[in-house]
């Protein structure tokens, strides 16, 4: 029945959107560490902000681990499916808490904080990451399944409220 | 029929946790913003500057010659690992580790078109280590004990291009392919006179916000990660 109502909620629309924002997860854990470069582009008239902007996006393959560039990807489309059925059915408080919380674990355990792509290397807690066995990834995986999770709640929040 | 109801304490754990990974990532962005802003009006030179190579007697003084007064850090390029014209326009300093694959990746695909610049006259490439481990401070203390023997760039070639392969008698082989005196390469090497040098190289770093691995400085520019060469070209066209 969650299934069928996955499948009945879930548009083109909605997929695509998440889609996009998996893409988006991923190229904002890359560009923040380079943010005061960027801005500094975009604020000159030295450089061609536009150019720049390409030649960082160009190089996510090369400077994001592969997995870690995946993880991140799936993080950001979960939360995008987890946020439009929360919008679409106005879900329990529980459900937007876990969602958020997920989605913010996959966020800051995201990039690879060895190589210094991330956010929590920005605020000098990399290392805390980096002395896990798996630098993080554990982290990313732990957000997936608490966002599949949310997203079987939210999912069921609109069954049970159509009961 | 009422479904299985979550206590309000697992309802208030969630939000709660929400709010404090938010909270984190917030204060990265604010964090990353300010510190940036800072740097950029030069506020953050917690170093008296370094020695700087004497200036020749001319009306300007050439800029590479001038220590950075932003976010790069304060380095004595008399005595650091260097490649190029100390007089050229943009000096590049990058921050790397040995058991780094980015940094190995940064040196196999970028490095040699930057080299370009470099020979051009254009770039003052400078190498600091960033040990992320006490397999990178063994490994330093090898290169700079080739660096005793002004092999230093071509010792770390080697290494950048079999990370694999970073054993004492790997590293001991590298040494030996380059035709060093292996009698003082070896007595250096136990001696561990170079241990404190990455320990240096880490310090500094940190006191310019360095937090990982290839972090290059091109002029006062920060760039982050072994991203492809059109970054880097622009960033250097843009200094001349």
């Amino acid at each position: 029945m969650i299934l069928r109502y996955l499948r009945q909620e879930l548009s083109a629309t909605i997929i695509f959107t998440s889609f996009l924002t998996g893409i988006l997860f991923l190229l904002f854990v890359d560009l923040i560490p380079n943010m005061g470069f960027l801005f500094r582009a975009l604020t000159s008239s030295e450089y061609a902000f536009l150019s720049m902007l390409w030649a960082f996006l160009s190089g996510v393959p090369a400077t994001v681990p592969t997995i870690n560039a995946w993880l991140l990807f799936v993080v950001g489309f979960l939360t995008a499916l987890n946020v439009s059925l929360v919008l679409k059915r106005g879900a329990r408080l529980r459900s937007m808490g876990a969602t958020g919380s997920s989605s913010f674990l996959g966020v800051l355990a995201g990039g690879c904080s060895a190589c210094a792509t991330g956010i929590l290397p920005l605020i000098g807690l990399g290392g805390v990451v980096a002395i896990l066995p798996f630098h993080g990834i554990e982290l990313a995986v732990v957000a997936i399944v608490l966002l599949c999770v949310t997203l079987y709640w939210n999912a069921r929040a609109g069954v049970c409220a159509a009961d | 029929m009422t479904s299985k109801k979550q206590g309000p304490s697992a309802t208030n754990a969630w939000m709660i946790s929400t709010f404090i990974f938010a909270g984190l990532l917030f204060l990265s962005l604010v964090w990353t913003a300010v510190f940036t802003m800072i740097v950029f009006s030069g506020g953050l030179a917690t170093q008296a500057p370094a020695q700087t190579i004497p200036a020749p007697s001319q009306p300007t003084t050439p800029p590479a010659q001038q220590q950075p007064s932003g976010a790069a850090p304060q380095i004595d390029f008399a005595t650091a690992h260097t490649l190029g014209d100390p007089n050229a326009p943009v000096v590049m300093v990058e921050y790397s580790s040995f058991t780094c694959p980015f940094c190995g990746r940064f040196h196999a695909e970028t490095f040699p078109d930057i080299q370009s610049f470099i020979d051009r006259g254009d770039v003052f490439y400078v190498y600091r280590h960033f040990p992320r481990s006490a397999e990178d401070v063994r490994i330093a203390n090898f290169a700079e004990c080739a660096a005793e023997q002004d092999a230093f760039f071509s010792f770390i070639d080697r290494i950048y291009s079999n990370q694999g392969a970073v054993s004492d008698a790997n590293l001991r082989a590298h040494a030996q392919a380059l035709g060093l005196d292996m009698s003082a390469f070896d007595s250096c090497v136990e001696s561990g006179r170079n241990r404190g040098v990455a320990d240096d190289h880490l310090a500094e770093a940190r006191q310019v916000g360095v937090t990982g691995t290839p972090t290059f400085f091109v002029n006062d520019n920060r760039i982050v990660g072994a991203q492809p060469f059109s970054v880097f070209q622009q960033a250097i066209q843009a200094e001349i």
